[in-house]
């Protein structure tokens, strides 16, 4: 039986052991995150956003609870299935762009199809075709060092994309870029959602782009409400 | 897989200081256990060599004469020897023999009666002709020179060692330098000495003779006079005190009379030393089908010196081998360890796009055996290039238990066993190393790794 939420989370608990001190950084947590939505988590710094995010891009495991992607039970899977799950159902955009700086921009998009071993007609498509619609023709070329921050990120927005993954992480990809570019990425990420019809799960600070999601939740202290008006 | 290799070949790149010292470390490692492994083979080849020149790959016996035959020679020949040689000769195992010739050891009082000296001696019966070819062999290519020039101005005398001629007083006749001739006995009288004078003046003006007493098989006293021709001098000091070559049928004359003609050893040289266990194997059979009461006996058990001058410099290279494994692992690991540190958050993010844990083992694992490729590599040819030109500089050196200095060599090319074999062990070594930096670097939570920068 398919549902229509991409993210289903049950009584998800997650703490931290730092010496003695046992750090709750999430308690509880009861959500779903509808398909095809463009859905922000906000909150305060220590709030738990990151971990959260880390959980739904099963690259870290919580202390209790069970955790529904894509109508797969990750719980269950192990570490090679796990990989191969994030593979093809998970693309993830960093603060820090996190590019491979050994490759160039068009080998840093194809990487995720050669992951999932796409044959090469297939893949030279559809980087040529994703590097279009970041912008970003003519310097397929370059490495990483030689792009501004803008650029960058829109690599790595290429990237997160090029295997049309069912869900798309981005733990503040603006926070590194000034407000002029910030925007700009914005408005590409939204039209690229649209475009390749696909949930976009993304963590801020930034009050003023509210209006952009399509849902918000807001953490705090590691319990999730739900509305705009807890912001502030 | 190809895809890997590209990026491990770029990751090496990055820190290219870094990995040229890693590579630095691995050639230099390679240099050292290739010059000092060709080297021992040299050393090893050419005791080999002069082993095959003189006494060949393989003897053959009477059952028990390498164990009991020294006491009593005429016990234990071979008779109808000729026969045996020929019928070996036409065998399928002749096709891998070189040469096969018979000698007679013999043993008795060699004396000079001018200058009234004697000493036991050690007699060996040779077909010149023969010892000439196999003084021919060169199945290492080494390019030794050889005793050649005494066995090829040779004509039907005796060969004496220098250290026998110098004993019996020949050294004047014989032309030997460096020579102090025995002082003759204080308390003979004058008349013997004007004599023994007389007979010197007699001695010089023809040619220097020494005559040989042996116990004939059957025990009666046999004497010859042997012309001498030149000195022959052994490696062995022992040996060279009592050597005294001569043709076999002198020697058969001394042990036998008249009665039946024998040998007690028959020397095969091989045409490759790789053959030495297959053909005594074929010989063994060869006996055995032909009810014949003989054994084979291999050049390292008649000849146990080599066994230990090759054992000791075997020790030394394998302690150098060890030694720079060692260093090899050392940095290796270090610099492995290094650039996975500085990669931590790569690692994390490659594994967050979902690559597997053996797939970032591969990298680094790629990463170690470039690095030892490329360093080994050049550390051959450095080595090929380093040995080329001390070859061809023509050092000189006194190999143990070897009389003369010979030319120092290094014989690499000539051992591409070796070469390949040390260029293997330093990438595996190289690989190894990078293996524990590997396994941790895979094992690593990804969000640990993604919070370094
Ligand atoms: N590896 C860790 N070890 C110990 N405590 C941790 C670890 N990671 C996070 N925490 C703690 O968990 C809580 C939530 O952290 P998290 O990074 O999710 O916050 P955040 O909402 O992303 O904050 P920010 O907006 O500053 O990025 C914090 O109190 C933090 O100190
Ligand atoms: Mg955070």
């Amino acid at each position: 039986m398919k549902s229509d939420n991409i993210v289903t989370f049950k009584n998800i608990h997650k703490s931290y052991l730092l010496g003695e001190h046992e750090i709750k950084a999430l308690q509880g947590i009861n959500f779903c995150v509808k398909k095809e939505s463009f859905t922000f988590i906000v909150g305060k710094s220590g709030s738990g956003k990151s971990t959260l995010l880390n959980l739904i891009g099963a690259i870290d495991t919580p202390t209790k609870g069970s955790i529904m992607i894509n109508n797969t039970s990750i719980d269950e899977l192990n570490d090679d299935e796990l990989s191969d799950f994030r593979a093809s159902n998970i693309g993830h955009i960093f603060q820090n762009f996190n590019l491979m700086p050994v490759l160039n921009v068009y080998e840093n998009i194809e990487y995720p199809l050669l992951m999932i071993n796409q044959p090469k007609e297939q893949r030279e498509a559809k980087v040529n075709e994703i590097i279009k619609a970041v912008g970003l023709d003519g310097l397929e070329k370059h490495i990483p060092s030689e792009l501004s921050g803008g650029q960058r990120q829109r690599v790595a927005i290429a990237r997160a994309l090029v295997n049309e993954p069912a869900l798309v992480l981005a733990d503040e990809p603006t926070a590194n870029l000034d407000s002029v570019t910030s925007a700009e990425i914005l408005s590409l990420m939204t039209k690229m959602q649209k475009e390749y019809k696909t949930t976009f799960l993304f963590v801020t600070h930034d009050a003023d782009i509210m209006h952009m999601a399509d849902e918000i939740f807001v953490l705090k202290d590691g319990k999730l409400t739900r509305g705009e008006e807890d912001v502030k | 897989m190809l895809n890997s290799i590209k990026i491990a070949f770029r990751n090496t790149l990055r820190n290219k200081r870094r990995t040229l010292l890693s590579v630095f470390a691995i050639a230099i490692g390679a240099f050292a256990s290739l010059l000092i492994g060709s080297f021992v083979a040299s050393v090893n080849q050419g005791i080999q060599t002069q082993v095959a020149r003189s006494s060949g790959h393989l003897q053959i016996h009477k059952k028990g004469y390498f164990d009991f035959g020294v006491g009593s020679v005429g016990e234990y020949g071979i008779e109808k020897y000729d026969e045996i040689i020929s019928k070996i000769k036409s065998d399928e195992v002749g096709n891998y023999i070189n040469v096969i010739t018979p000698t007679l050891t013999i043993s008795g009082i060699a004396g000079n009666y001018a200058k009234e000296s004697s000493q036991t001696f050690v007699g060996l019966g040779f077909v010149a002709s023969e010892q000439l070819e196999m003084q021919k062999w060169d199945g290492y290519n080494l390019n030794m020179p050889s005793t050649d020039m005494i066995l090829k101005a040779y004509k039907n005398g005796g060969l004496i060692g220098q250290g026998l001629a110098k004993n019996l007083s020949f050294c004047k006749e014989l032309n030997i330098k460096e020579c102090k001739e025995k002082k003759a006995k204080i308390n003979t009288n004058p008349i013997d000495n004007d004599i023994a004078g007389f007979a010197i003046e007699e001695e010089t003006s023809s040619v220097p003779t020494v005559s040989l007493l042996v116990a004939s098989a059957k025990g009666a006293p046999n004497i010859i006079n042997l012309p001498l021709e030149k000195v022959w001098s052994q490696q062995n000091k022992e040996m060279d005190d009592r050597f005294i070559a001569m043709p076999l049928k002198t020697a058969q004359m001394l042990l036998y009379g008249k009665g039946e003609k024998r040998v007690n050893t028959i020397n095969i040289q091989l045409k490759s030393p790789d053959d030495i266990a297959l053909v005594s194997q074929k010989l063994e059979q060869f006996f055995s089908l032909n009810h014949l009461d003989l054994e084979v006996i291999k050049l390292d058990e008649f000849n146990p010196q080599i066994n230990k001058v090759v054992g000791m410099f075997t020790v030394i290279f394998a302690f150098v081998s060890v030694v720079i494994g060692l260093i090899v692992i050392f940095t290796i690991s270090n610099t492995m360890t290094m650039s996975i540190m500085e990669r931590f958050n790569e690692i994390g993010t490659l594994r967050s796009m979902g690559l597997r844990r053996a797939g970032v083992r591969t990298y680094f694992l790629l990463e170690g055996s470039i690095i030892g490729i490329f360093g080994a590599t050049f550390g051959v040819f450095l080595s090929l290039l380093t040995t080329t030109i001390i070859n061809n500089v023509g050092l000189m050196w006194t190999p143990p238990s070897v009389a003369e200095p010979t030319k120092l060599v290094f014989n690499l090319l000539g051992n591409p066993s070796l070469i390949f074999g040390i260029w293997l062990f330093l990438i595996v070594v190289s690989v190894l190393s990078s293996l524990l930096p590997a396994v941790r670097a895979s094992r690593m939570k990804i969000v640990d790794a993604l919070k370094y920068d």
